[in-house]
């Protein structure tokens, strides 16, 4: 017998139900997050991000409020001043 | 059906050093039987050879090797030698070109660093140059250790010794390829998804993964701030557990490293595996579709062999790679477009294809993308603390395949199929690939063992007993095979 320790996610709600971005959109994005791309690589953008929105939008959503990112910086006391 | 590797049960070395281990040469230099520079001048003359065809380095030390060489010779001459010597006296090894080098070019194997000499080591090297090692060289990467091999930037990806026209994995694959075809004893690689794991897996060597901030990463270039990590890459578990002796240690220059003592990595290497309960990961790879059909029945035979010499096995279930996969990649592009965000913005042309593909839709991922990737990723890191409750290690596939064919005219899928090694990136705690059969046509095959958060004496306790009772560690590829 196989033991699972899968944890039931407690909002297993997606994006994946979103139309997929046009390349005008990926166009659009890409413009509003400040690149200035030649031509032949919009073109390899537009040709790549479908693949990692899908993957996004396979992220499950609706947790509970209180279910925390993973941090990275979790003792604050090792901050240290720089010279 | 696995097979023996061709010609390698029947491949005595043709020099005795051609293949020796970190353990074996400091048996050595302790009985004065060799000198470290006698030891790197042999290791020179392989990558004399070999290199033309394998392309591990993109930059040799030898005036900086033979002087580290000559220090540890006086040392292990001294009467008090024993004593004195540091833990890894005249042992040559080579670093992936990620870790900075001081006075040494690092370029990351990217055009943006083509030209870059740090003034300062990488807090690892460091701890390397400390314990007395001998930097022979700066090995071969995927750029900023990302990625897949790119036929475009200005050094050709390394081939992997096992078979002409094969490719060593990803991204310490420079290490990979030098320490299975005898050109270095050791070396140190970075780890964000598997890139030491999956390397070890193809060439046929071992690979760790360490804890997550139990080896300084300062002064290594970032891929993902939140995952990578710095870790030994050598032919045996004992090798690996002597390696991470020397790095392994608090660095309060790294934020992320783990302020406690490291542990005793030699100390449980012989106490064998007599009670020690292993859950056993399936269904990662046993009908997947992209597995390839001969790591099943290897995994499947390591099990045995562990369960025959006393471990308890039991089958487990844990997410789906897939959920580890999304989860692991939105981050790590996330993270790996900021990190890179001045030179996408001012000289993209100059990021090799490959780099270019993966990373760029990074400047799309929005904010709550990201940070639900990372709640998700807690989620998941607690699902495998619930199973390290029940097991001192998980056991699976090393990788899902042999060796890949080198396609130069072909681009690389822009998302892989899920990563088996990923998981443990997800939860930080240790994992490590070791050999454990050939797949028919003579490619190495891998057992993945993993542990809780700094339990690496149990991961390697459990790793060295298998190489105890198996030979797997000790075939290499014949001289006809590098090409």
């Amino acid at each position: 017998m196989t033991r699972s320790f899968v944890l039931p996610e407690p909002g297993a709600k997606t994006l994946e139900p979103l139309p997929p971005s046009s390349r005008e959109d990926i166009v659009q994005m890409a413009k509003q997050a400040g690149l200035d791309l030649p031509p032949a690589l919009m073109e390899e953008l537009c040709v790549s991000y479908p693949a990692f929105e899908a993957m996004v939008r396979r992220l499950p959503r609706m947790r509970a409020r209180f279910d925390e990112p993973a941090h990275h910086l979790v003792d604050v006391s090792r901050v240290k001043a720089l010279d | 059906m696995t097979a023996e590797a061709p010609g390698s049960a029947a491949a005595p070395a043709a020099h005795a050093l051609d293949h020796v281990t970190v353990a074996g040469l400091l048996a050595l230099y302790r009985r004065r039987e060799v000198s470290p520079v006698e030891v790197v001048r042999h290791h020179f003359e392989r990558i004399a050879r070999h290199e033309p065809s394998l392309h591990c380095f993109v930059t040799q030390t030898p005036e900086g090797a033979l002087e580290r060489a000559r220090e540890a010779e006086r040392l292990w001459m001294r009467s008090d030698a024993l004593a004195l010597a540091p833990l890894l006296a005249g042992v040559p090894y080579g670093l992936k070109d990620v870790i900075s080098t001081a006075g040494i070019l690092t370029t990351g194997q990217s055009k943006i660093l083509q030209h870059n000499v740090p003034m300062k080591d990488a807090a690892v090297e460091a701890r390397m140059k400390l314990g007395g090692a001998v930097l022979m060289g700066k090995l071969t990467t995927y750029e900023f250790a990302h990625g897949g091999p790119s036929w475009d930037l200005p050094w050709p990806p390394a081939m992997n010794p096992w078979k002409p026209g094969y490719l060593p994995g990803s991204t310490s694959s420079g290490a990979g390829a030098a320490i299975a075809a005898g050109l270095l004893p050791a070396a140190i690689g970075t780890d964000t998804g598997g890139s030491i794991r999956m390397p070890a897996a193809v060439c046929g060597i071992v690979g760790v993964k360490p804890t997550y901030g139990l080896v300084s990463r300062q002064g290594v270039l970032p891929n993902t701030f939140t995952f990578d990590t710095c870790g030994p890459m050598a032919r045996t578990v004992e090798d690996a557990a002597l390696m991470l002796r020397a790095i392994a240690g608090y660095d309060d220059e790294d934020v992320a490293s783990a302020d406690r003592a490291p542990r005793d990595y030699l100390a449980d290497l012989s106490l064998g595996v007599r009670g020690v309960r292993i859950g056993w990961v399936r269904h990662w790879y046993d009908g997947d579709a992209n597995c390839h059909p001969d790591v099943a029945p290897a995994v499947e035979r390591a099990m045995k062999v562990l369960a025959d010499a006393g471990a308890i096995v039991e089958e487990i279930r844990l997410s789906d790679l897939l959920v580890y996969q999304d989860c692991k990649t939105t981050i790590s592009i996330t993270e790996m477009f900021s990190a890179w965000e001045h030179e996408f913005r001012t000289r993209p042309q100059d990021f090799g294809l490959m780099f270019r593909n993966k990373v760029l839709s990074g400047s799309l991922i929005r904010a709550e993308d990201y940070f639900q990737a990372l709640r998700q990723r807690l989620w998941l890191a607690r699902e495998l603390a619930r199973a390290f409750r029940e097991y001192d290690v998980i056991a699976t596939a090393g990788w899902m395949t042999p060796a890949d064919k080198a396609h130069p005219d072909k681009l690389d899928k822009f998302l892989r199929p899920p990563n088996i090694t990923t998981p443990f990136n997800i939860g930080g705690g240790p994992a490590m690939n070791i050999p454990c059969g050939f797949s028919a046509d003579g490619l190495p095959l891998s057992l993945q063992i993993a542990a809780d958060h700094f339990d690496e004496p149990m991961m390697f306790r459990v790793g060295h007993a298998f190489q105890q009772l198996t030979d797997w560690h000790q075939k290499y590829p014949t001289e006809g095979m590098i090409q």
